[in-house]
Order: structure tokens, then C-alpha cells, then sequence
């Protein structure tokens, strides 16, 4: 085995000891007709980053974009709360509008806000696709969510 | 006493340190002056100078070759396939478009020799359709630089509340610090954040955490706009600057409110070494130290003084004087007969049918369109000026010319779940007419049945009557035309509150009173 090799796959394992984990159940990926769901679990900052981050956030971590047939669209994040109901936390977009694929670690990051009386432990997240315009379908949007966080 | 940031910046001689530190020689500084107004597009005529300058700026942009060039600059930015030295996802991307937009402005202000240009931004937290220079494929029988044919958004396409509206821009202001605000430092893929000054930080592409300003209006209102401002080289659409300068201006607001840049030297002590060019063709390469604060670059967002906290009271003490004109508007039953002092009134009866969600209902009145100029001409705040100062903002407010429109005794019926929306002169009215949209004025509902209380003493319950500001609408629709309507035609158009349920709400008002106040 090439010395190449090992170093993939030690890196491979440190990566995963490190990114969240997609819990049972999680459905990664959304389309137009099927929002992705899934666990965003407390992290630790990361070595080095900001400490003095005053409130929690939530960060989806998209790691496949393919753009819809026609425009573009946005991704809507939504955190279920502790009555089962849902709350709108952002909303992102996808810049440049091309198709792209990446591994966790070169996922793309969105930060939003997290109210702080749900930032308690795990929270339950739907990110849906949506036409960025009224007469939009967005048909043929696809959005991977390699797994998501609260700092 | 007021003191603009202006003069303190001018005063603590700090121009010439900013200057220095931004490539430019004393010569160029001097020649400079004073920093220039970045202004809205929100209601600026199509022959404005700076639209013109901007005009005819792109247009020798695009006929040069080399490196001054409309195709050179936006290769800097990126190509058809990938971002070339813009950080996008990353902490550089608020101080990295400051310096290539401010390459734009010095270009264009050597290229047409306006020394007063600066950069107009596109508002979208105002309006949130393309501004109008930017969408018609001609301007005097000639071809509009500003055009780009290859846009997915049409001129009547608007962006939501959820990209741009009020709660957006209040979450961004609120940010804090600035790696949740700016988006954050870059973490290498081997999960250790930026630790040198390295330039290939400056492009590690997506190694931060987006904030909500890239994340939300940024990235959205390229995906808006759509085709090539949608993809990397989006710097080929010259609407590409007026959306990244209300961006610069949105994080300038937020410093202004408070808003702390990251004091980590990691940051601030990073050059963009050979990133932009000066309109001589040499490099500029700023620091991001160079860039944090707008006046020394040559320009500003604000020409009103802003009033120093022992100024606000007294300021108060005028913005009650003021309101009082306003005050004897609303206190009188008829506008048109009472006439106060200062307002110029019109007014229609209303004898077409109550408005129904199947049928708006539209009442024309005739106006003086002399007495409306200064209404659509009125200079705007910009918005978030309110995060800045309250006081300020309400006294912006006040001065200058207004419109208001009375809805006198109102009849309604069937109310439960409607919503009244009012717009102002809009040729396409439907009840699927955006709030987005530039006509639209603001919406009105009623509580309870009509008539649920007695009169006072016994006497038959009166009809309520609604007073409605048109000013805003009036500058997004006329703003930019040389001579307003003589006729403004309020419309009504009853909607669902919920689009599952039934709307059967009608409204007619007796009469419509049209105010405008002198300034």
C-alpha cells in the first residue's frame, strides 16, 4: 500500500472522526417535491476559529448543488421545534448557479442564527427547495446536505 | 451641533493615511476632494449624471482592450467556469469587492473625466425589481451598456421578503462579530483554520462559513437576476456593481451601527497583492486595513450629518414641531375642503363598483404634476439609516415634500380573511400582483363588523377612513421620469390573507383625498 494511500485514508478517518454524522433516518438529499431532513448536533469550535461567538448557529453543510432546468433557487432551512411545529431560520442561495459535488470537507457553509431555547441539543432540520421566482418550478434542483451543526 | 463622519475623517487627516496606504500618490489624492456620494438608484433619473457617467463608463469599458478593460476586469473576478481570484465563502469577501469595486469607480472616473462620479448602488431592500436603466435594451435610440440580454429576470420579476425584506436586514445588522456577520475565516481541508497570511487564503474558495449577507442577499439576488450575473463571471453584467455596492454599503451601515471589524491581524494584515488594477493599468494592492473605512477610499454613503447623542435631544424637540403639519393632515375630516396650510389637495368621488377580489377598484383623481415633482424628486435615506439613528432617520422622514392619500368613509363587507392590498397606477393589477412590486402602496384590513360599535352618545357608528403614504411608491415609479403623471389612479385589490381560504371581501371608499406637503 503507497505511503499516498495511507495518508488518504488517515485523513479519511480523522474527517470523519470530526464532521457530523448523519443520524438514522436522515433523508440527505432535496428536491422541489422532497425536502432533506436532518440532525444538526452541537459541535465544539473549531481549532483556531473565533471563540467569542455570542449566539448558537446552526451550519448546513451542502456538499452537491445541481441547478434547476430553467433560474434558480433557494434553499429554505427550517428547524423543527419541541411542540413538532417549524420555524424558518434562513434562507441561502447557490453562487455561482452551477452544478457541483464536493466532499465534506469542501462542503459549502451556511451560518444562521438558532433561537437560543433550541439550542438546547440536537435539533431536527428540513432545508427545502424552492423557485427563487413566483412562476418557477425549479424542476431538476437537487441540493446535498453532507450533514449539519450547532456552534 | 452635528458632526458627519465626514468631518471627523477630514479633521483626524486620516484621508491621507488611507490614501497612501491605497496606492495612490498625494496628487491623486488632491485632486480627489472630498469623498463623493455613492447614491440609490431608488427614483434617479435616466439623464442623471451618474447614470450617465456609469453609462458611458461600461461603454468604454467595453470597447478597450488590455488590461483597462470591461472583459479584463471581470476575468479578475472569474470566467464562464470558475471564480479566478475572488474569495466567495471566506472572510476577504467584504474587503476584496470593496477594492474591485472601487477599481470600477476610479476607471470610470478617468475614463469619461467625471472626478464627481461615484458608483450608484441598487437598493433592493427598497426596490426590489432591476432598477429601469438597467432592463431596456435601448437609452436615446441607442444601445444601453447597461443592458444584458441574458438575464433569467424580467423587469416585472420581484425579490421576496425571504431574500430582502426587513426581517433579513434586521438579522444581518444585528450580527455580531464579524466572522457571523462577513462570513468567517477560512478553515483548510485539513480542519485547521487560517493560521498566516499566505495568499493563497485570499482564495481558498468556500473554506468559511457563510453569514447571512452572502449567504441570503448576495448569493440570491445573483441567482435573481440570473444568467451571467447568476454564474462566476458575473462581472460582465453591469448590474453586477450596483448589487455588490448596496452589499459594501449594507456592511459599511453595520460598522457605522456598531458592527466591529474582526481585530484579528490574520484579517486586517492580509494584502491583496496584485488583485485589482488602477486606471493607469498598474497594480493596486490594498490591504485590508486600507479598506474598513469608505471616505479615505474617495467615497461615502451618507451626506446628512448624522447627530451626535447630546444633539438628539434638541433634535427631538424639532421632529415634534415638524410632525405637527402632519398632525393638522389627519385631524381634519376633508382634506380638500379644510386646505392647510402648505398642502395642495385633489380630490375624486367614488362612483364605480365596491372592489372585489374578481375586480379592483381603481379611483383617478387628477393631481398638479408640478406640485407632485418634488414628491417622486424627494432625496430617500438609505435604508438601515433607521439602525443608525432613530432621531435622524424620523427627521429625514419628515423633511421634504410628501403624498399622502385619504380613503374617506369607507364601506366593507365580508372581510374575515381579506387582506386590502393598494397600489398606485399599475397597468397589470391582479390579485397575484406581488407586495414586491414597485406599484404596490400598502395594505390595509378591518377588525369586527362594521358599525360594531354605536356613535358616540347613540349617534350611528361612523365609517372609518385610512390614510395612506404614497411617497415612496410615487419615487420608485416616477422618481427617474422627467415630469410625474397629472393623474394618480389608487387601486384596491382584496386578497386572501390565507390562499386556502375564501376572500369574498369587499371595500368602497365614498371619496379619495389626494394630499401633497411642500417641503
Amino acid at each position: 500500500m503507497s505511503v499516498r494511500r495511507l495518508w488518504t485514508i488517515g485523513a479519511g478517518c480523522a474527517l470523519a472522526l470530526i464532521a457530523p454524522i448523519a443520524a438514522e433516518g436522515d433523508q440527505l438529499l432535496a428536491t422541489v417535491d422532497r425536502p432533506a431532513i436532518l440532525t444538526a448536533t452541537p459541535a465544539k469550535p473549531l481549532q483556531g476559529a473565533a471563540a467569542d461567538q455570542p449566539a448558537p448557529r446552526v451550519i448546513v453543510h451542502v456538499t452537491g448543488y445541481q441547478p434547476p432546468q430553467k433560474g434558480a433557487i433557494r434553499g429554505v432551512v427550517k428547524v423543527q421545534k419541541p411542540d413538532g411545529s417549524e420555524q424558518e431560520i434562513g434562507t441561502f442561495g447557490v453562487f455561482p448557479n452551477t452544478a457541483f459535488k464536493a466532499d465534506f470537507s469542501r462542503a459549502r457553509r451556511y451560518g444562521f442564527p438558532l433561537p437560543k431555547e433550541l439550542a438546547t441539543g440536537a435539533v431536527k432540520l428540513k432545508v427545502e427547495v424552492v423557485p427563487d421566482k413566483a412562476p418557477g418550478t425549479a424542476e431538476g434542483a437537487q441540493l446535498e446536505v453532507g450533514g449539519a451543526e450547532i456552534q | 451641533m452635528t458632526t458627519s463622519r465626514r468631518e471627523v475623517l477630514l479633521q483626524g487627516c486620516v484621508i491621507g493615511a488611507g490614501i497612501i496606504a491605497a496606492n495612490m500618490t498625494g496628487m491623486e489624492a488632491l485632486a480627489q476632494g472630498a469623498p463623493k456620494l455613492r447614491r440609490s438608484l431608488h427614483g434617479m433619473a435616466p439623464n442623471d449624471p451618474i447614470l450617465q457617467t456609469w453609462r458611458d463608463g461600461v461603454r468604454l469599458l467595453k470597447a478597450a482592450s488590455g488590461n483597462v478593460s470591461w472583459a479584463n476586469f471581470a476575468a479578475i473576478h472569474g470566467t464562464a467556469n470558475a471564480f479566478n481570484l475572488c474569495p466567495h465563502g471566506n472572510w476577504y469577501f467584504l474587503p476584496w469587492h470593496r477594492a474591485y469595486l472601487l477599481s470600477y469607480e476610479r476607471a470610470v472616473r478617468q475614463l469619461t473625466g467625471n472626478n464627481e462620479f461615484a458608483l450608484p448602488y441598487w437598493d433592493w431592500t427598497q426596490d426590489r425589481q432591476m432598477p429601469p436603466a438597467f432592463v431596456e435594451p435601448t437609452f436615446n435610440g441607442q444601445p444601453n451598456p447597461l443592458f444584458e440580454e441574458q438575464r433569467d429576470a424580467t423587469p416585472t420579476d420581484s425579490l421576496p421578503d425571504s431574500t430582502v425584506g426587513p426581517g433579513i436586514i434586521n438579522q444581518i445588522l444585528v450580527q455580531t462579530p464579524f466572522e457571523t456577520f462577513g462570513t468567517s475565516r477560512p478553515v483548510g481541508p485539513d480542519n485547521v483554520a487560517q493560521n498566516n497570511l499566505d495568499q493563497s487564503w485570499i482564495n481558498c474558495e468556500r473554506c468559511g462559513t457563510e453569514g447571512t449577507l452572502e449567504a441570503t442577499p448576495h448569493d440570491l439576488v445573483h441567482g435573481f437576476v440570473g444568467g451571467i450575473m447568476g454564474q462566476a463571471n458575473s462581472a460582465l453584467d453591469p448590474l453586477f456593481m450596483m448589487h455588490h455596492c448596496n452589499i459594501d454599503r449594507i456592511w459599511w451601515t453595520w460598522t457605522q451601527g456598531g458592527g466591529p471589524d474582526s481585530p484579528d491581524p490574520l484579517w486586517s494584515g492580509m494584502t491583496f497583492q496584485n488583485n485589482f488594477l488602477n486606471p493607469d493599468g498598474a497594480p493596486y494592492s490594498p490591504m485590508v486595513s486600507d479598506l474598513l473605512t469608505p471616505e479615505p477610499l474617495g467615497y461615502t454613503y451618507i451626506d446628512t450629518p448624522l447627530a451626535l447623542p447630546s444633539a438628539a435631544a434638541s433634535q427631538a424637540a424639532a421632529v415634534v414641531a415638524q410632525s405637527d403639519k402632519y398632525k393638522s393632515l389627519y385631524a381634519v375630516s376633508n382634506v380638500a375642503t379644510a386646505k392647510p396650510s402648505g398642502v395642495a389637495s385633489y380630490a375624486a368621488s367614488v362612483n364605480a363598483p365596491a372592489a372585489t377580489m374578481a375586480k379592483y377598484l381603481e379611483i383617478s383623481i387628477d393631481v398638479d404634476a408640478n406640485a407632485l415633482a418634488p414628491v417622486a424628486h424627494r432625496k430617500s435615506p438609505p435604508s438601515g439609516f433607521e439602525a443608525l439613528s432613530l432621531t435622524n432617520a424620523r427627521q429625514q422622514y419628515l423633511n421634504g415634500a410628501r403624498c399622502y392619500a385619504f380613503l374617506r368613509e369607507v364601506d366593507y363587507a365580508e372581510h374575515a380573511n381579506t387582506e386590502y392590498r393598494v397600489f398606485l397606477n399599475c397597468d397589470y393589477l391582479s390579485p397575484n400582483t406581488p407586495t414586491t412590486d414597485r406599484h404596490y402602496v400598502g395594505s390595509f384590513g378591518f377588525f369586527g363588523p362594521q358599525g360594531g360599535h354605536g356613535g358616540h352618545g347613540g349617534a350611528e357608528a361612523r365609517k372609518p377612513s385610512l390614510g395612506i403614504d404614497l411617497t415612496s411608491t410615487i419615487q420608485r415609479v416616477y422618481g427617474s421620469a422627467a415630469t410625474p403623471p397629472e393623474k394618480l389612479r389608487v387601486q384596491i385589490q382584496p386578497v386572501a390573507l390565507r390562499p386556502a381560504g375564501k376572500a369574498n371581501g369587499t371595500v368602497k371608499p365614498s371619496r379619495v383625498e389626494v394630499a401633497i406637503i411642500s417641503a
